[in-house]
């Protein structure tokens, strides 16, 4: 076990009211596997992985509960001070845009190498020659001279590269990336998830990867975690996730995706997401479930273990 | 059935406003050379990566923008030659959704002002006539009369593209160009967008431009594909050939490396090198050539492969596709 979140509940203070972003939310990521982390817009994928790093933009953002365990140690009692060194050489993550997370007024050389300097000793030329392996590992073009050049010089796929291997420079034990392929093409997509998976398998890396694409998924992922309205719905291997899902909400996102081939009506999940405000009581998927009963409007389902390594939150699981 | 549109050799070219410095005028090779039928009834998808020309095509259709060289016909009607009045009636025939359900209507104006607009200015519907007008529509895409006087920011992403298509509606078209209609939708609610558009289609025997670049979702929707590189369309044909036995070499790597939402299929994906050219400085030749894993040939780098066609409607632009006898 690498990571282990417990009961985490992250909120956000607005002018509109408490944002409940997460509400006890329990993860756990193993050593060397990539978790899948998905859901729909505003689900709470982002604020998880920014709560992992202590990242949470404060205010109006505060991590007003639970527990998240790296390494065996609370990660949220620790000073600012320690976070720093782990963020970056321990955990490192990359985001969807690279765009706006590389400064244009620095070569990308230059951005690289302050960062394995910072959490590596070593001289300059130690840290360039590093550099250069790096974009090297990451198939860039010509790695020597793609050090000299800014960001705006390099295309999407050439900059998520860059940042790809600014997150593995240092040997994470975890790497989050959060839709690190969204804003590409296909074809560059999958030029990226193919570096992903093969410098996985290298390194041994765990991966926490966020999408809300289940063909991605599908291709990546050995574990799956299904949020829903800041909190986890189910949570199981890959192949229990597609060909077993027991949450109505699991079900219901893999029947609303058409299938190739596919030529009945898609199904569909009524409604849309409730507000994270003011929740529903009771199970948040509720009021968009089609076999709801009463005590779901009620009370909170518990986490339930239907076998092992496949958990679910829904009353129908609750004898 | 019968051809509703017609594009014949389109170009377009927008200059480019590089340095002054530059003697030499430079443009953006948008849409290169773009010939293509469509029949009433059907739903046609046109894919291909950021930036290749789709939305191009889409405007210059709905007549938004002038094409730089090549004919556009709707019903036989040459769009670009067309006087006031006839061009008045043939655009009222055309309708379009865009992506973005966000920026596509006016935030000051309520639904009722947003979907009677077009009537307002192409029908003398006034009143009471107006206004059932407008609910039957809002209906018809699944909203309720209460929305009526309701502002777009208080609507979901799902239901602001459903007034879109209401409106895109209102003036009963036969022709609907949708660029990206649910890419900026959830899954769940791309499905019920997605499952509206069919309905509306067997409802009101629309015709579909399908623009997208999730394939999945054309797969599902459209009747045939067209695939779009640079600029060009270098693949046409039914869903079948396309998915099942593509010809052209970017469509073969296209179609392989797209992530499928199911474990059991794993396939062979092809992996193209390096990134797509700039279309201001478009490569010699096939302007897939700098990437395509099966050139070997002079001629590729030479000669500007043009459409063939393979039978069965199938029609790819590659010196490699034989014409089966
Ligand atoms: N800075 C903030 N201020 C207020 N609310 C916020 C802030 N950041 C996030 N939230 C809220 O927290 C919730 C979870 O957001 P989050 O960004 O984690 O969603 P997500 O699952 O990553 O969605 P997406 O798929 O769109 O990236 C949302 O309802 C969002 O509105
Ligand atoms: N008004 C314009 N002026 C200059 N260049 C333009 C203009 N409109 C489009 N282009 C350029 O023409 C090319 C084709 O653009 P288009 O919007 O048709 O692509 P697309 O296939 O719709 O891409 P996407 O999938 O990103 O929507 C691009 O290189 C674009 O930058
Ligand atoms: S014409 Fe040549 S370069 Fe172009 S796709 Fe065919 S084989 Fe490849
Ligand atoms: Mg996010
Ligand atoms: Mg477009």
């Amino acid at each position: 076990m690498l990571l282990e979140i417990k009961e985490l509940e992250t909120h956000f203070f607005t002018y509109e009211g408490v944002v409940k972003a997460l509400n006890k939310l329990d993860l756990t990521i193993y050593k060397g596997e990539t978790l899948g982390l998905v859901g729909e817009t505003g689900c709470g994928k982002s604020v998880t992985a920014l709560s992992i790093l202590r990242l949470v933009p404060a205010p109006p953002g505060k991590i007003v509960g639970g527990k998240v365990f790296f390494e065996g140690e609370n990660l949220l009692e620790k000073e600012e001070k320690e976070m720093r060194k782990i963020r970056g050489s321990k955990i490192s993550m990359i985001f969807q845009n690279p765009t706006s997370s590389l400064n244009p007024v620095f070569t990308v050389g230059n951005q690289v190498t302050t960062v394995t300097r910072t959490h590596q000793k070593g001289s300059k030329r130690e840290a360039q020659k590093k550099a250069t392996e790096m974009f090297e590992l990451v198939r860039l073009p010509d790695p020597e001279r793609t050090l000299w050049k800014y960001p705006h010089e390099l295309s999407g796929g050439m900059q998520q590269r860059i940042m790809i291997a600014m997150a593995l420079s240092c040997e994470p034990s975890l790497l989050i990336a959060d839709e690190p392929t969204t804003a590409l093409d296909v074809t560059i997509q999958a030029q990226v998830l193919n570096l992903i998976k093969r410098l996985k398998e290298e390194t041994k890396t765990s991966i926490l990867l966020i999408t809300h694409n289940l063909g991605i998924v599908a291709k990546m992922c050995d574990r799956v975690v299904v949020m829903y309205a800041g909190e986890v719905v189910e949570e199981a291997s890959l192949n229990k996730i597609f060909e077993a899902p027991k949450h109505p909400y699991t079900m219901g996102l893999l029947g609303a995706i058409p299938k190739l081939n596919q030529k009945e009506k898609l199904e569909v999940i009524k409604g849309s997401v409730c507000s994270l405000i003011d929740p529903p009581q009771g199970c948040r998927f509720y009021p968009r479930c089609s076999s709801f009963t009463e005590i779901c409007q009620k009370e909170k389902p518990a986490r339930v273990k239907i076998e092992e390594d496949h958990f679910v939150s829904c009353h129908l699981y609750n004898f | 059935m019968s051809v509703v549109l017609k594009l014949t050799n389109v170009r377009k070219y927008f200059p480019t406003t590089k340095s002054f410095s530059q003697r030499k005028k430079e443009y953006v090779k948008a849409v290169e050379d773009v010939s293509f039928i469509i029949r009433e009834g059907e739903t046609v998808g046109l894919v291909g990566e950021s930036g290749c020309g789709k939305t191009t095509v889409g405007r210059i259709i709905l007549r938004l923008i002038a094409p730089t060289a090549g004919q556009v016909s709707f019903r036989d009607q040459d769009l670009f030659a067309l006087r006031k009045e006839e061009l008045r009636k043939t655009r009222k025939k055309m309708g379009v959704v865009f992506q973005d359900p966000y920026s596509s209507l006016n935030p000051r104006m309520s639904i009722q002002e947003i979907v009677a607009e077009p009537l307002k200015i192409h029908t003398n519907l006034k009143g009471l006539e107006l206004q059932e007008r407008v609910v039957e529509l809002l209906k018809q895409v699944g909203l309720k009369e209460d929305c009526l006087r309701r502002y777009p920011h208080e609507f979901s992403g799902g239901q602001r593209q459903r007034i879109a298509i209401a409106r895109a509606l209102v003036l009963n078209p036969a022709f609907l160009v949708l660029d990206e209609p649910t890419s900026a939708l959830d899954v769940s609610v791309q499905a019920q967008v997605l499952n509206l558009i069919i309905e509306l289609q067997k409802e009101l025997n629309l015709t579909y431009l399908f623009i997208s670049h999730d394939l999945i979702v054309v797969e599902y929707i459209a009747d045939r594909i067209m695939v779009m590189y640079l600029g060009r369309i270098v693949e046409i044909g039914s869903t079948d050939k396309i998915f099942n036995h593509p010809i052209h070499p970017y469509t073969k790597a296209l179609i392989s490396v797209i992530p499928i939402p199911d474990i059991c299929q794993q396939r062979k994906e092809i992996f193209l090198e390096g990134d797509v050219p700039s279309p201001v400085n478009v490569p010699s030749g096939c302007s897939f050539h700098t990437r395509c894993p099966e050139a070997k040939e002079e001629v590729c780098k030479r000669e500007i492969p043009i459409l063939k066609d393979l039978g069965q409607e199938h029609y790819v632009a590659c010196h490699l596709a034989k014409v089966e006898s």
